[in-house]
């Protein structure tokens, strides 16, 4: 309860911040794109793995690149649909 | 309803050709069409971005004219209205990897299942205007009201009635119109009168629009934004829909001359 009314109060975050973040995001995973277009397989082949055995949200599929201190983490979110088992 | 394929271009870059055809996805959308945006800026996309969409793309335009995936796994629906979709350029190929014989059997089969096919012109009149033209029905041309951006839509405009489509509509973005009343600013009847063009709407400059790009929300779907109105109004009229086209300097005295119209002395 406190938690929510503490959401309320909170204020919606600066549009300049949102817009650093997904510029830093977006524009990392573009540059690593161009020295090794690898990635951009391997986003395509795990989906297509994933696909082969569950049924999946293709709406809300998300593919982050992020950097860490020492990591680079490709984040895939790949949603299962709600009724996941694929009939064989 | 026939679907219709429309083609937003300028000629000159940074007019608002992206913004112009995210917000009127997102208006007509609202309207209850089925609608997709395309992408036809390939190597520099930014639709995506507008839509805050930029995080769910697997497959672009490219993989589809290539047949290396199904048109459906390319669509991606939008976050806030589910009846509008994007097909995303490519990112890292160029404007030669789509040939316009492909451009027209994608707009075609677009055509056959939105309402809706509003594909998005990269700058300049090169190849890849060409592309993003062969495929529409009509154009909407977009303009600020500088001499540079004038200049270059009448040469889009001569060039797209050279190829025989029906009469390109013009949308004039960023209108200030403290500059206008002062006089620094063409108005839209100067506008009008050079190009010889239908118009189809005014988009009030509106200082919000930056902050609408960061959050990746376009401004139509906000309630309070000028320029997302005029874009619904622009939207209500491609319908068919009579909304007149309200200068911005009416629209900003709303309250004022509401109260006018009232007391009957307007």
């Amino acid at each position: 309860m406190i938690d929510y009314i503490k959401t309320l109060f909170r204020p919606r975050p600066r549009s300049a911040d949102i817009a650093t973040e997904r510029l830093k995001i977006i524009l990392h995973h573009e540059r690593r794109n161009i020295d090794s277009p690898l990635l951009e397989q391997l986003k395509e082949e795990i989906i297509k793995v994933v696909r082969k055995f569950v049924e999946v949200d293709s709406d809300h599929i998300e593919i982050n690149l992020k950097k860490g201190d020492n990591v680079e983490v490709l984040d895939v979110t790949v949603p299962i649909a709600s009724n996941p088992i694929k009939m064989r | 309803m026939e679907s219709k394929a429309i083609v937003v271009t300028s000629g000159k870059g940074g007019v608002g050709k992206t913004t112009t055809t995210a917000n009127l996805g997102v208006g007509l959308a609202l309207l209850g069409k089925k609608v997709v945006v395309v992408d036809a800026d390939i190597g520099l996309r930014n639709l995506d971005m507008i839509l805050g969409l930029e995080n769910r793309i697997v497959y672009d335009l490219v993989h589809v004219v290539e047949k290396r995936c199904k048109l459906s796994q390319a669509l991606i629906r939008d976050k806030n209205v589910k009846t509008l979709f994007l097909l995303p350029a490519a990112q890292t190929r160029d404007k030669d990897d789509v040939s316009p014989e492909q451009m027209i059997e994608l707009i075609e089969t677009l055509k056959k299942e939105f309402d809706y096919v509003l594909i998005d012109c990269p700058a300049g009149i090169e190849a890849g205007f060409r592309n993003a033209v062969v495929g529409a029905d009509f154009a909407i041309v977009v303009t600020t009201p500088e001499v540079s951006s004038v200049r270059d839509v009448d040469r889009v405009i001569g060039l797209l009635e050279a190829s025989e489509k029906s009469q390109p509509k013009l949308i004039i973005n960023r209108i200030k119109p403290d500059l206008v009343k002062r006089g620094d600013m063409m108005d839209a009847s100067a506008i009008l009168q050079i190009l010889a063009v239908e118009l189809l709407g005014i988009v009030p400059d509106d200082e919000n629009m930056v902050a609408y790009t960061n959050r990746g929300e376009p401004a139509a779907l906000s309630p309070r934004s000028p320029a997302g109105k005029a874009y619904r109004n622009i939207a209500m009229r491609l319908e068919g829909q009579k909304v007149d086209v309200l200068s911005p300097e009416e629209e900003k005295g709303g309250l004022l001359k509401g109260l006018k119209r009232l007391v009957g002395i307007d």
